[in-house]
């Protein structure tokens, strides 16, 4: 069991600023996820936690203790490398087995052979345990680091995109089974990574991490739901949020979004008054958009051109140029448009999102 | 909070003396060595004589003075640029023409690599005494006897001042051609293909290739055997020692054999150490100025 | 067209065929007159058939009845023992101490790094004399001289500075990330170090070893200055076959052979790291 803090923590390599000003609060038996594009500083973040990164400035507690002092050994972490960073040396078998012959544990022989029998039949490997690595498929591979920190009872697992080289069939599975397992290991687990439906299906919370620094930490469901800024918007989302600059004015006391002739009423609060007049950015998610023939009688709707349709499976994306912008819309699989039809896109208000375009915090967010 | 909050604020806790603790074995046995060195630059400003080695007086700058008014000197200087340009070029030239032969050899390209070690694994004092022999005057040589049925009459080779220096270059040709030759095989096997194909397709003619891609993608190749040979052949010891040693009449005689002389022989150590120390700063300019255009090669 | 690429064919082949007997002919040469009678070694013109005779390996391995009275010992197994015990020392001790700085030099970031490094380099380029005479000065003070454990000393000028340089390169190799996960695994660096980080620069190891156990048997130098007829190494005693008072091709050209096949074994099994060797590094090929 653990808690992790990280306190005004930054890291640099030469002069590049790697993270800066981290400070972050991780809870007992949490399953955080850090999600982020790559470079984002996730993996440096893990290791520093590990104790294989120094940290340049701030501090790291574990349970209110600063572990600056501690090796990496005395950390009880158990990571899971992107790179596997297997032992090509070592069969699959000794790989896993790695960690229990490590001085400090002392494990029997016997209970070794036992645990990692156990680990590598629940991750389908136990029929290449005598492999070395290099005789794997990536896939394989993975599952074998993966093995190598599940046959441990550590005090946090880190989790460095653990199944992004899988394929989509065994990732889900994958997925379903580190879900489960979860309820059983009753420790932290901080995991990494750039899929954001990962993210959102495993997360208690998650962090957004944008080029070394964290945008907004949040349930999956605030932060899909309230997003802080238009980062944070960006990133949740495939496809991702259609965007549409434009200016709130104000029209007879009630503020509107005015770009070009369009005008959209926004609902009124107190925080968009000091916007009026300035640059603005509109979200919608596809998923909220729906397309109709007819100019549909609610305010909320723009006037757009078919661009492109792609049918993927059970939904259509639907791609629509709004003046000089594109946007997407995600619907039903069932219907086709044809290019010179008019499409008008609508969207309730709850679910309009606004950012200011000079800083992308967000103004307005559905359930605001 | 500056650069000096930085530095302390990396702890890195496993290690701290620990690189120093594993170097140090090793940074002994290198002062053991940088004592020799530096007492050697002392002995250049002293009157040393190994004959008399109680007597030992500092003579300032005596020495070097005394050896750029010789003519001795500016011999051996000369030779030992004459001798080391040479073998850098033909090496450069004979490498870059085998490997490039031996690129798209039909047959056991493996195997004849292989036989390329030999002249480099065989000490080169040995196979100077070996090129000794070939190279016996009179048709008791197999080189003059060979060229004998040609109708080219024996030649004294190392026995003549004329041809004495040839003869060294020669020998060292033989030892450490196949050096290039290894380092441009491995230079052009690892060159990407693409480029080529794309040339091929815009009718591009093979010396155009030649010039335009090949060099160009050996530029690291070619500096790294430069490197090597130049220092290398700068100051070549073995080779003389055991064929001319430095012979006949001084035709042969570079700084680190004219230093042998005048240190062992004629027991002059400060005066040797003159030599050596003039050759050791030839060598150390060179290496510096070719390592860092290497890196910079690299880097391009 | 097609006589044209005949042509240049053919042109390649002998052009390769004239370069390979130009390497290897000085060597079948010396191979054939290890071979030769104390005649026909010196015969002139030199003699290529002839009735091969083992002769002078005898000589210069058991001795050879002189004045058919009694027999020579000959001094040659002692220089060839000399030279084995002198480079195996001198690879042992280069090892022992090059491993470690070369793996601290790969590995971990400290002050003076590259300098440290910088500096063994050097040694690679400076003419050899510049260290050992005053080396020679200093062993004849403290006894050193013609001792195994003073040339020893002295051969890790050979050794050292190039061990620790490509065997830096092959710990450089090993990705950063196995040796991280081996510390999170719960070893302490010299766990990782002994369980990890040394099994795989194994075949480097071997390498750089058996190379610079040639570089210190090959070398002349050293032992000449340093040396004596205590420690005489084996290339001081080929010379010595061709001297003021003797000439003795025969027997110099079956020592070479003695000297040199072992050698040329052991490089041929590390071929493959010969160049990595000789550039210190810097052609992984």
């Amino acid at each position: 069991m653990a808690d992790i803090v990280f306190r005004d923590v930054r890291k640099c390599y030469g002069d590049h600023e790697a993270i800066r000003d981290l400070n972050l609060e991780i809870r007992d038996r949490e399953f955080f996820v850090i999600l982020g594009e790559s470079g984002a500083g996730k993996t440096t973040t893990l290791k520093m936690i590990a104790g294989v990164e120094p940290v340049t400035s701030g501090e790291i507690l574990l349970n209110g203790r600063t572990i600056r002092s501690l090796t990496p050994e005395e950390r009880d972490c158990a990571m899971v490398f992107e790179t596997y960073a297997l032992y090509p040396h070592l069969s699959v078998y000794e790989n896993i087995a790695f960690p229990l012959r490590a001085p400090k544990r002392r494990m029997p022989a016997d209970r070794i052979d036992q645990t990692v029998l156990r680990v590598a039949r629940v991750l389908g490997i136990d029929r290449f345990l005598h492999r070395r690595p290099a005789e794997l498929s990536g896939g394989q591979r993975q599952r074998v680091a993966l093995g190598r920190a599940l046959v441990r009872q550590p005090a946090v697992f880190l989790m460095d995109e653990p199944l992004s080289h899988l394929d989509a069939r065994l990732r889900n599975e994958m997925r379903t089974e580190i879900k489960a397992m979860r309820e059983s290991f009753g420790t932290t687990i901080v995991y990494v990574t750039h899929d954001y439906s990962e993210a959102l299906a495993l997360g208690d919370r998650i962090a957004i991490l944008h080029r070394g620094r964290i945008e907004q930490v949040g349930t999956p469901s605030e932060v899909f739901r309230r997003p802080l800024n238009r980062l944070v918007a960006e990133s949740l989302g495939d496809p991702p949020m259609n965007f549409l600059k434009g200016t709130i004015t104000l029209d007879q006391s009630q503020s509107v979004f005015a770009r070009g002739d369009w005008r959209i009423p926004l609902p009124e609060s107190l925080r968009l008054r000091e916007y009026v007049g300035k640059e603005i950015v509109l979200g919608l998610r596809p998923q909220h958009i729906r397309l109709e023939r007819n100019r549909p009688d609610t305010p909320y709707n723009l006037h757009s051109k078919l661009f492109v349709q792609e049918l993927t499976g059970e939904h259509t994306v639907t791609s629509v140029t709004v003046g000089d912008c594109l946007f997407m819309a995600l619907g039903k699989a069932d219907t086709a448009y044809s290019l010179d039809e008019p499409l008008y896109l609508a969207w309730d208000p709850e679910h309009m999102y606004l950012f200011s375009e000079d800083t992308g915090e967000a103004l307005l967010a559905e359930g605001d | 909070m500056t650069d000096h909050a930085l530095r302390t604020h990396r702890p890195d806790p496993p290690h701290g003396k620990l690189p120093y603790l594993l170097t140090f074995p090793a940074l002994i046995a290198l002062i053991g060595i940088l004592y020799p060195f530096v007492l050697g630059v002392y002995y250049t400003f002293t009157n040393y004589t190994l004959t008399e080695p109680g007597n030992i007086q500092w003579v300032g700058l005596a020495n070097y003075v005394e050896i750029f008014r010789n003519i001795d000197f500016w011999q051996a200087f000369g030779l030992t640029f004459i001798f080391a340009a040479s073998v850098v070029l033909i090496e450069l030239a004979l490498g870059l023409g085998v490997a490039l032969l031996l690129k798209d050899a039909f047959f056991g390209i493996r195997i004849l690599r292989s036989f390329l070690i030999i002249p480099m694994m065989i000490p080169p004092i040995v196979s100077a005494l070996m090129w000794k022999v070939i190279l016996l005057p009179t048709n008791q040589g197999v080189l003059n006897h060979i060229l004998g049925l040609a109708g080219i009459r024996p030649v004294a080779w190392l026995g003549d001042s004329s041809t004495a220096l040839v003869s060294l270059i020669l020998i060292d040709v033989w030892i450490y051609s196949p050096f290039a030759v290894l380092i441009f095989l491995a230079g052009l096997q690892s060159m990407p293909k693409e480029p080529y194909e794309a040339a091929r397709v815009d009718g591009a003619s093979g010396w155009f290739m030649f010039r335009k891609l090949t060099l160009p993608l050996l530029t690291p190749c070619i500096v790294l055997v430069t490197l090597f040979r130049l220092i290398d052949s700068l100051k070549v010891f073995d080779i003389i020692y055991a064929t001319t040693k430095g012979g006949p009449a001084g035709a042969t005689m570079t700084l680190h054999m004219q230093s042998y002389f005048e240190a062992i022989r004629w027991f002059r150590m400060g005066r040797g150490m003159v030599y050596l120390f003039i050759l050791w700063a030839l060598c150390f300019i060179f290496s510096k100025a070719l390592s860092r255009l290497w890196t910079k090669v690299l880097m391009r | 067209m097609m006589t044209s690429r005949l042509f240049r064919r053919i042109l390649k082949t002998l052009g390769l065929g004239a370069y390979f007997t130009f390497a290897l002919g000085p060597v079948i040469w010396i191979a054939m007159m290890s071979l030769k009678d104390s005649n026909d070694v010196i015969a002139s013109p030199p003699k290529f058939v002839f009735t091969p005779t083992l002769e002078n390996y005898k000589a210069i391995t058991v001795g050879q009845h002189a004045n058919n009275v009694e027999t020579v010992k000959p001094d040659y197994p002692k220089y060839f023992l000399n030279t084995l015990i002198i480079a195996s020392a001198t690879v042992a001790v280069s090892l022992l101490l090059g491993t470690f700085a070369a793996y601290s030099l790969a590995r971990f970031s400290f002050r003076f790094k590259e300098d440290i490094a910088f500096t063994f380099l050097s040694f690679r380029f400076a003419p050899e004399l510049m260290i050992i005479l005053p080396l020679y000065v200093v062993f004849q003070k403290t006894g050193l001289i013609d001792s195994f454990s003073g040339l020893t000393l002295a051969y890790q000028l050979i050794t050292l500075p190039f061990l620790i340089w490509v065997l830096r390169g092959f710990f450089e190799d090993i990705p950063r990330e196995i040796e991280q996960a081996a510390r999170v695994d719960g070893y302490t660096w010299w766990g990782v170090f002994r369980r990890i980080s040394l099994p795989l620069v194994k075949p480097g190891i071997a390498a750089v070893v058996i190379l610079s156990f040639i570089f210190a048997w090959n070398n002349f130098i050293f032992s000449m200055i340093l040396g004596g007829e205590r420690t005489q190494t084996i290339t001081l005693g080929i010379l010595g076959f061709i001297g003021y008072e003797r000439v003795l091709w025969g027997q110099m050209a079956a020592a070479t052979m003695i000297c040199v096949i072992p050698e040329l074994i052991l490089a041929f099994f590390v071929q493959h790291y010969i160049i990595r060797g000789l550039t210190f590094g810097a052609v992984k090929g």
